[in-house]
């Protein structure tokens, strides 16, 4: 194969969700020559993995701001993109089994509900059992955080994406690896791949848990960190419930029913070590059917039938990191999806565009700059695990 | 590390096929396969004496805990149980409706793994050639015609990306959603499994998926060696030879040589996942939910039986050889009932001497594959090349597919191999491997490259995707096997792609393209949330 070379105005590496709503919206834009890499197919990595909940419901009130808008950007992208990706609002509860996660998650309720206008409700036992009658005969809930939210079809969404940028002629190269970023002094002046290298004068990181692996191409060292997420789904049945559930003690878990009528779950293993890994492990379905039995025992009758894994790109505060790279001109990072980048994805790629496009940093984006963990920078706080960070609230 | 294939056990060519011993076509089609039985019908369970616990067979040199739960049988297993699935195809009684076109399903394989004679218990779908038939049949008329099928049948295949007004939007996909034919959901709540973790691995050296003639010779030369073996048996030893009568009477001695060398057999246990990091195997069934620690794999899970795509082939009353046997063993197959059989002579010899020796009569015999097949509940018609058209009870087709998940979830790929093709497992594993028996099996002829089945069939039984469907997908650019699976639904089923699979990567390469497979991951079958929970007993 001759390596052949070539330029373009901006080259978006990982054809995930982010990747792929960055193009789209740049495409939009008339940004004339983009070109997408993507190691394996479209949708390859997270975007394919994900449980594609779509959760406006969060818990800071920095986050609940931005997944607002994110929510509604997905409630719209059906008629943007012009295919239907199966967005519908099941509903979700958090659902608690002790009197100080009811205190911790009241406040949150308020804060939704104030400052937002959120129609979050804290529900009590019976209320929480109505919602969601999966829990009868399990562990007892205290009640639930329950918001009416959304979720998708993570494939109906990639394909809509990938028709989207079919039709703005968009250059998509699929099994293509970046084996090198172009770097001259400082400045990020493009890519290298087998079939050649692509010089543009923007250059985005939008690989999700690869992020760190593009981003020492350039010489950096971000801190963001690939973690493993497993999850598993069982046959499809008639409904059986609506309300999608995640419990976050004493182990983080979650199930619901898929709108095909497959029950997806997972429980995370407490001692998951950081790596790149997309096996998926033994002990996984075993941990995942005790906890969810104990809590939901109604669904011990179904069938699992298949198991897998995905990455999660994981930073030290748990918020993207989206925005030009200060010490890398060219340079841009669009990644630390930290589990929500499926319902991050369509609106970051809008308001990314619109900051390379105009100069300006959108308000939505203040707090998620790429540069908050560089050297120098005013330290950020580490949040160990999700549920210390609600606790601070 | 590569994958080892044994040479010869069961893998060539059959040999000269014994006198054809055909019965005269019927003239009058007989009341229909069987299942007058009554309920109170021979149990099976007499002849086995299960002796939990009491394996005194310990491997001495390996690791000094005994396996938990190695269940082992005295004898050679009794012919089984009349089941639910049986009794129905006896009674024309379809037993499901598919997921999209609401099409009426019986059972194909009569084994266990196609998925398709799956009903609605208040625990949850159960398989009924699972059940023994004392569990009621499902109740109500089952017509051919459904509101449900024929709505799917009239819309296009990829109505549901047409975009929907927001008023309307959330009110069709809740409709949608209630319109399938997935059976319903469990209504029983089982008392809470309060448990917790994940129990400590157990350690082999080798761990024997399968123990059918090959893979108890395996078993029994591993241990030979001094070596702690474990096999895993998802039923009860002997494999295909139970079911065959020139073979049967080879399980005992083959069992009690195994026995004797050391291995430890767990039967009802299946090896429903293999994983390389860290390298583990998952095993549910009777003995509880086990996770195993093993140097070396031995994959001897047989062939299942294939079912070639063309119109008609998911119609109640078509089933596999291998499903013929099972039938015959239990005692489901009136004598007089009228089968078409087609298949390579190697594969139908066995069905032959089944239908000689339980009376049933064969209308046709051929080794291709039919053109089109209609049955429903009632009796169906079968076309072949030539137009030789013929009405039978039974179409019995006899090509076999090697089991191939287990391989596949090693590390190892497939090609296409024979005509109808099947997947052959080759190339490089994570961890040492070695097939053997069925699932050693290689087509002497064939790459798959000829076979162009009619695009009206159904390719994907679990999800109703059609050949054709699979064709404009790769037309439309979804042209590799992970976004033609993601893009048509195809192989996402319940049974994970084992009846389809062959027919997606022929349609890859009859297209133009790269046969393939996707990912195969665990489970190796579907195994309840129950199971999975349940203790190491």
């Amino acid at each position: 194969m001759s390596a052949t070379s070539g330029t373009a105005d901006i080259v978006v590496i990982g054809g995930g969700i982010f990747g792929l709503s960055l193009a789209r919206e740049l495409a939009e834009r008339a940004r004339r020559r983009i070109v997408l890499i993507e190691r394996r197919h479209l949708g390859a990595g997270a975007s394919s993995r994900n449980v594609t909940r779509v959760r406006a419901m969060q818990l800071t009130p920095e986050l609940a701001r931005l997944a607002i808008a994110c929510q509604e950007k997905h409630a719209r992208l059906d008629r943007e993109l012009g295919t239907a990706t199966l967005f519908w609002r099941p509903g979700y509860a958090l659902v608690l089994y002790d009197d100080e996660e009811m205190e911790i998650m009241g406040r949150a309720n308020a804060m939704l509900r104030r400052e937002f206008g959120l129609r979050t409700e804290l529900l009590d036992r019976r209320g929480t059992l109505e919602r969601v009658p999966v829990l009868e005969g399990g562990a007892l809930p205290v009640g639930a955080l329950y918001h009416r939210d959304a979720a998708v079809h993570h494939d109906s969404v990639v394909i809509a994406y990938r028709r989207a940028l079919s039709a703005r002629g968009v250059d998509v190269r699929e099994h293509t690896e970046v084996t090198g970023l172009l770097v001259a002094g400082k400045h990020v002046e493009g890519v290298a791949t087998p079939t050649g290298e692509i010089r543009a004068p923007v250059v985005v990181n939008a690989t999700g848990a690869w992020s760190r692996t593009i981003s020492a191409m350039a010489g950096l060292d971000v801190p963001n960190t690939p973690l493993r997420r497993e999850a598993m789904v069982t046959e499809a049945v008639k409904p059986i419930m609506d309300t999608m559930v995640t419990f976050y003690r004493p182990l983080e878990g979650w199930f619901h029913q898929t709108l095909r009528g497959e029950v997806v779950m997972g429980v995370t293993d407490p001692a998951e070590t950081p790596g790149i890994t997309l096996s998926s492990s033994a002990e996984f379905p075993v941990r995942t059917a005790r906890h969810v039995l104990a809590k939901a025992p109604g669904l011990a009758g179904l069938h699992v039938v298949r198991q897998w894994a995905g990455m999660y790109d994981v930073t030290p505060d748990r918020k993207p990191t989206v925005g030009p790279v200060a010490a890398r001109p060219g340079l841009v990072q669009m990644s630390g999806c930290n589990g929500r980048g499926f319902l991050l994805g369509p609106k970051l790629g809008e308001l990314l565009a619109a900051w390379l496009d105009t100069g300006r940093q959108p308000d939505l984006l203040a707090g998620f700059e790429a540069d908050r963990f560089a050297e120098g920078a005013p330290s950020v706080p580490v949040v160990a695990d999700y549920y210390a960070g609600y606790r601070q609230k | 590390m590569g994958g080892h294939r044994d040479g010869g056990a069961a893998g060539g060519p059959d040999g000269g096929s014994t006198s054809p011993a055909d019965a005269d076509p019927a003239d009058e089609k007989g009341l229909g396969p069987g299942g007058r039985r009554g309920a109170a019908g021979r149990s099976g369970e007499g002849g086995r004496a299960a002796a939990a616990g009491d394996d005194d067979s310990g491997a001495e040199t390996g690791p000094a805990h005994a396996v938990e739960g190695a269940v082992d049988v005295e004898t050679a297993p009794a012919d089984p149980p009349l089941t639910l699935a049986a009794q129905a195809l006896g009674a024309r009684i379809a037993l499901g409706r598919s997921f999209r076109l609401h099409r009426l399903r019986g059972g194909f394989c009569h084994a266990g793994w196609c998925q398709q004679c799956r009903i609605a218990t208040p625990e949850g779908p159960r398989l009924a050639c699972r059940m023994p038939a004392e569990a009621a049949l499902p109740k109500g008329r089952r017509r051919r015609l459904h509101a449900g099928g024929l709505a799917g049948e009239a819309l296009p295949p990829w109505f549901h990306e047409t975009v929907l007004p927001d008023a309307v939007r959330q009110s069709f996909l809740e409709m949608l959603r209630r319109a399938s034919g997935a059976p319903a959901a469990p209504t029983a709540i089982p008392a809470a499994p309060m448990l917790e973790g994940v129990d400590e691995a157990i350690a082999v050296h080798t761990l024997v998926a399968g123990g059918g003639l090959s893979g108890l010779a395996a078993a029994r030369e591993i241990a030979s060696a001094g070596r702690s073996v474990l096999l895993a048996e998802a039923e009860l030893p002997g494999g295909r030879a139970r079911f065959d009568p020139e073979r049967c009477g080879t399980v005992a001695p083959a069992l009690a040589a195994a026995r004797s060398a050391g291995v430890q057999i767990s039967t009802d246990t299946l090896v429903a996942g293999l994983y390389d990091t860290p390298r583990r195997a998952l095993l549910t069934g009777r003995a509880g939910t086990r996770i195993v620690r093993f140097e070396e794999l031995v994959v001897a899970t047989g062939a299942y039986d294939r079912l070639p795509a063309f119109p008609g082939n998911d119609a109640p009353g078509v089933i596999g050889g291998g499903a013929l046997a099972r039938l015959a063993a239990m005692d489901a197959l009136a004598a007089g009932i009228t089968v078409a059989l087609c298949g390579p002579a190697s594969e139908t010899r066995l069905a032959r001497r089944i239908a000689a020796a339980r009376g049933l009569a064969i209308v046709h015999e051929g080794e291709r594959v039919p053109l089109r097949a209609s049955g429903g509940a009632r009796p169906g018609h079968v076309t072949f090349a030539g137009g030789t058209s013929v009405a039978a009870d039974l179409l019995v087709v006899c090509w076999r597919q090697p089991s191939y998940e287990l391989a596949l979830q090693a590390g190892m790929s497939v090609v296409l191999a024979g005509d109808p093709p099947v997947m052959v497992a080759q190339g490089e594993a994570l961890m040492p491997i070695r097939l053997t028996g069925g699932a050693a099996l290689v087509p002497a002829e064939g790459d798959g490259a000829a076979w162009t089945p009619d695009p009206r069939a159904i390719a994907c039984h679990c999800e109703d995707v059609r050949i054709r469907e699979l064709d404009r997908a790769i037309a439309d650019g979804f042209d590799e096997i992970e976004t033609l699976k993601r893009r048509t639904g195809a192989a996402t089923g319940p049974c994970q792609g084992k009846l389809c699979h062959a027919e997606i990567a022929a349609c890859l390469k009859h297209n133009g393209r790269p046969a393939a497979v996707p990912t195969q991951r665990p489970l190796a079958r579907p195994v309840t949330l129950a199971d999975l929970a349940r203790r190491p007993t």
